[in-house]
């Protein structure tokens, strides 16, 4: 590890649970939601809150049998060193196939709001170098960066907050006309948003007061949830459902509405925070991919210490992103299965190790 | 190596940076620059039978000398977007989006139909969509190419003219082209714009536009679109007057609040609109002592009511026989209680609804006296 001794508070580790949650990928929620739950798509929004939830609630249980070992140290623990490492594997694959479409997302947002004359690939080098550097840096700086980024969000939603002046109330009723059905399965289309939660299994032997683990991951969890619905709800105040469907990010243009007599185009301002927000997340992702590069063999950690390795993985990246995700449509598919994939492989992941910590209780006291 | 660590570090940097900036297209200065302030959008007649768009677009040119200049040039395509090509073909400079500040859609777009145009603007993330919007009699050139003394440019004007409108008349202030958005794409609403027409004493507006999904309605005169206004809108602020001959008459100058109430029996929609007036006497010649005795303040609050509720009532049949679609977005209130995305053709439903009006005057104020 960079940093074994550099241990993260108990803030620092809700900016980064907060900080991976939350992605550009935020303005384009309201599309997919409403596709499904039409005007209650907010609440679904809030219902997808359960996904992390479930998720903290196995990383606290696991946090306190072993605060000091993480889920991949646990697998391998348990399952020998092969096995173990064949699941770690793949849960950096499930962590990976978040990656490209984070590179895409922001690209496309930066290409069509501010740079259209920029070409894709000297975005995706701007962004690699950025993100690359930052995750060299290590975990106490990406957490700074959560926490910068934190306050950057609460800009934005105090911002959002002058749309209320501009729609109307009659665009988000009638609440619960779509029936209880659509609300539940609306859902499902949260789970890219609410991903990578998972992150907490390997940052909880880091922090430096184990008690605190379970208050800093429900924080987290409340505040996204509550930025999540609100960013629906107030995207569905504004623009209506049938408007919402004929945008792409239906947030931006929900924040078209705000008007500043002094700039010309707010929307420049706005964009720029985003585009923070979206080099905090790739950055986090480059991070935690390396991670688990490194812990799935111990004799690589030293030479996967370098920045080439950054430069290296950022290639690969942007060779995915260039080839496999050309343009919005196809990206949109190959999410689809990925996300639903890297889901259920990542729940079933944390979901066998809880369950073996409980059946192995025994052997645990032996060893200890 | 070590040493030359940083060096190295700019270097690289340095190459990357001119990277990156090479090949790309420098951006100009502001002198060689058209940029746009208002956009016009027109039809014409092809000699086969066809319609080809025509789209004006004035431009300011600010000269180094510091005196602007005002052009319109005109680009006749087969597509709105070809017209680009053929506006620059006659243009020296290169053409600057994202300031215009007036779209001006003529009747013969609004006849054909909107669909297209709104489409061009919505996908452009160049373009302001603060700019307001509005129908104009003719050809929207005309407008554009019209001087105004004492103004750079006629967008101006008329931009100043419809920010200002909602003062009187009931006027509202969503006449921007992101509100166009929301009033075309969304079900239960309907587009209402300001109509303005060009005659020998200037530009000036003269009713209201009302649209049919994305065709033009109709066009609504003035006093028409005040009824319109106070039935369509939440809130607006305008005169009213009760004149018995040249000499006496009753000024009132009120802000309206509106709530609708929708039911519905069977097949069969019914919206209940309750319209609640309150404001001053701005003058009064006719009703005597109407600042000193309560039953005169009462009597004309009952006469302006009945006013009021029968101009609505004779609006409402006006929309409902003539016009057929829904101008004061009732479908809206409908959609909102009875769920969305029901198939419901609310142009068609609204028509043969039951629409009640009810009236409620209330006198704030008389001012400091009365003469």
């Amino acid at each position: 590890m960079n940093d074994r001794k550099g241990l993260i508070t108990a803030n620092e580790l809700t900016c980064l649970l907060i900080g991976i949650l939350i992605d550009i990928n935020i303005t384009m929620t309201p599309n997919s939601v409403v596709a499904i739950s039409k005007q209650d798509g907010w609440i679904s929004m809030a219902l997808g809150a359960v996904y992390p939830l479930y998720v903290a609630l196995i990383a606290i249980y696991v946090s306190r049998k072993f605060p000091n070992d993480n889920i991949l140290v646990l697998s391998k623990r348990y399952f020998g060193s092969f096995i173990g490492n064949v699941l770690n594997f793949l849960f950096f694959i499930s962590f990976f196939s978040y990656f490209p479409p984070a590179y895409f997302n922001a690209t496309l947002i930066l290409r069509t709001y501010i740079i259209p004359f920029m070409s894709p690939f000297k975005v995706y080098l701007v962004i690699t170098l950025i993100g690359a550097y930052t995750a060299y840096k290590g975990l106490k700086v990406l957490a700074r960066i959560g926490i910068i980024s934190f306050f950057l969000l609460i800009v934005i939603m105090l911002v959002s907050l002058a749309i209320l002046f501009y729609g109307s109330i009659l665009n988000v009723m009638p609440i619960f006309g779509v029936g209880a059905k659509d609300i539940i399965y609306g859902s499902k289309n949260t789970i890219y948003d609410y991903a990578l939660f998972e992150w907490i299994f390997l940052l909880y032997p880091f922090i430096n007061d184990k008690n605190k683990i379970k208050d800093s991951a429900f924080k987290a969890i409340a505040f996204c949830c509550f930025v999540y619905t609100w960013v629906v709800f107030i995207a569905i105040y504004y623009l209506g459902i049938d408007m919402i469907k004929k945008t792409i990010w239906g947030f931006f243009s929900a924040t078209e509405s705000i008007r500043v007599d002094v700039i010309t185009s707010f929307r420049y301002v706005f964009v720029f925070i985003w585009v923070l927000i979206a080099l905090k997340s790739i950055s986090y992702s480059y991070y935690i991919c390396i991670d688990i590069l490194r812990n799935i063999n111990k004799n690589l950690n030293k030479k996967l210490n370098s920045i080439f390795v950054f430069i290296i993985m950022g290639s690969i990246v942007i060779f995915i992103t260039k080839v496999y995700y050309p343009n919005r449509l196809v990206k949109d598919e190959i999410v689809n299965f990925t996300t639903k994939a890297s889901t259920i492989y990542n729940l079933f992941f944390i979901t066998l190790i809880a369950v073996i910590i409980i059946i192995k209780k025994d052997d645990k006291c032996e060893k200890i | 190596m070590k040493k030359y660590k940083n060096f190295i570090f700019i270097i690289i940097l340095i190459i990357f940076v001119v990277y990156l900036r090479a090949g790309e297209e420098r951006m100009e200065n502001i002198e060689e620059l058209e940029i746009a302030v208002g956009i016009g959008y027109s039809v014409k007649e092809d000699v086969g039978g066809g319609i080809k768009y025509m789209l004006p677009i004035n431009s300011v040119v600010y000269q180094e000398n510091g005196v602007n200049v005002s052009t319109v040039r005109t680009g006749t395509a087969s597509t709105i977007a070809l017209t680009r090509g053929e506006r620059q073909r006659k243009s020296d400079r290169k053409f600057f989006l994202g300031t215009e500040r007036l779209y001006i859609i003529d009747e013969g777009i609004g006849r054909f139909g909107v669909t297209n145009t709104i489409d061009t603007l919505f996908r452009n993330p160049m373009v302001n969509d603060d700019g307001f919007c509005v129908i104009c009699k003719g050809k929207s050139e005309e407008y554009l190419k019209y001087k105004i003394p004492g103004y750079d440019t006629p967008v101006d004007y008329i931009t100043g003219m419809i920010r200002n409108a909602p003062s009187y008349n009931f006027f509202q202030k969503n006449y921007r082209i992101k509100d166009v958005y929301l009033m075309v794409g969304s079900e239960g609403r309907s587009l209402a714009l300001p109509y303005i027409e060009l005659n020998e004493k200037g530009v000036q507006i003269t009713g209201m536009a009302i649209f049919n999904k994305d065709k033009l309605a109709a066009i609504l005169d003035i006093e028409d679109s005040k009824t319109m206004n106070i039935l369509r809108s939440d809130r607006g602020k305008g005169m009213l007057t009760i004149q018995g001959n040249e000499r006496d008459f009753i000024s009132y100058y009120a802000k309206c609040k509106r709530k609708v109430k929708c039911n519905k029996e069977g097949d069969k929609y019914k919206f209940i609109i309750d319209l609640k007036f309150n404001g001053d006497v701005v003058n009064n010649v006719m009703y005597k002592k109407l600042s000193s005795k309560v039953e005169v303040k009462e009597k004309f609050e009952k006469d302006m009511e009945k006013k009021i509720e029968a101009r609505c009532y004779e609006f409402i049949d006006k929309m409902k026989s003539q016009h057929k679609a829904d101008c004061l977005e009732l479908g809206r209130i409908a959609v909102a209680k009875y769920g969305r995305e029901t198939g419901v053709d609310w142009d068609d439903v609204i028509s043969n609804s039951d629409i009640k009006v009810n009236v409620k005057v209330k006198v704030e104020k008389v001012g400091r006296g009365e003469y």
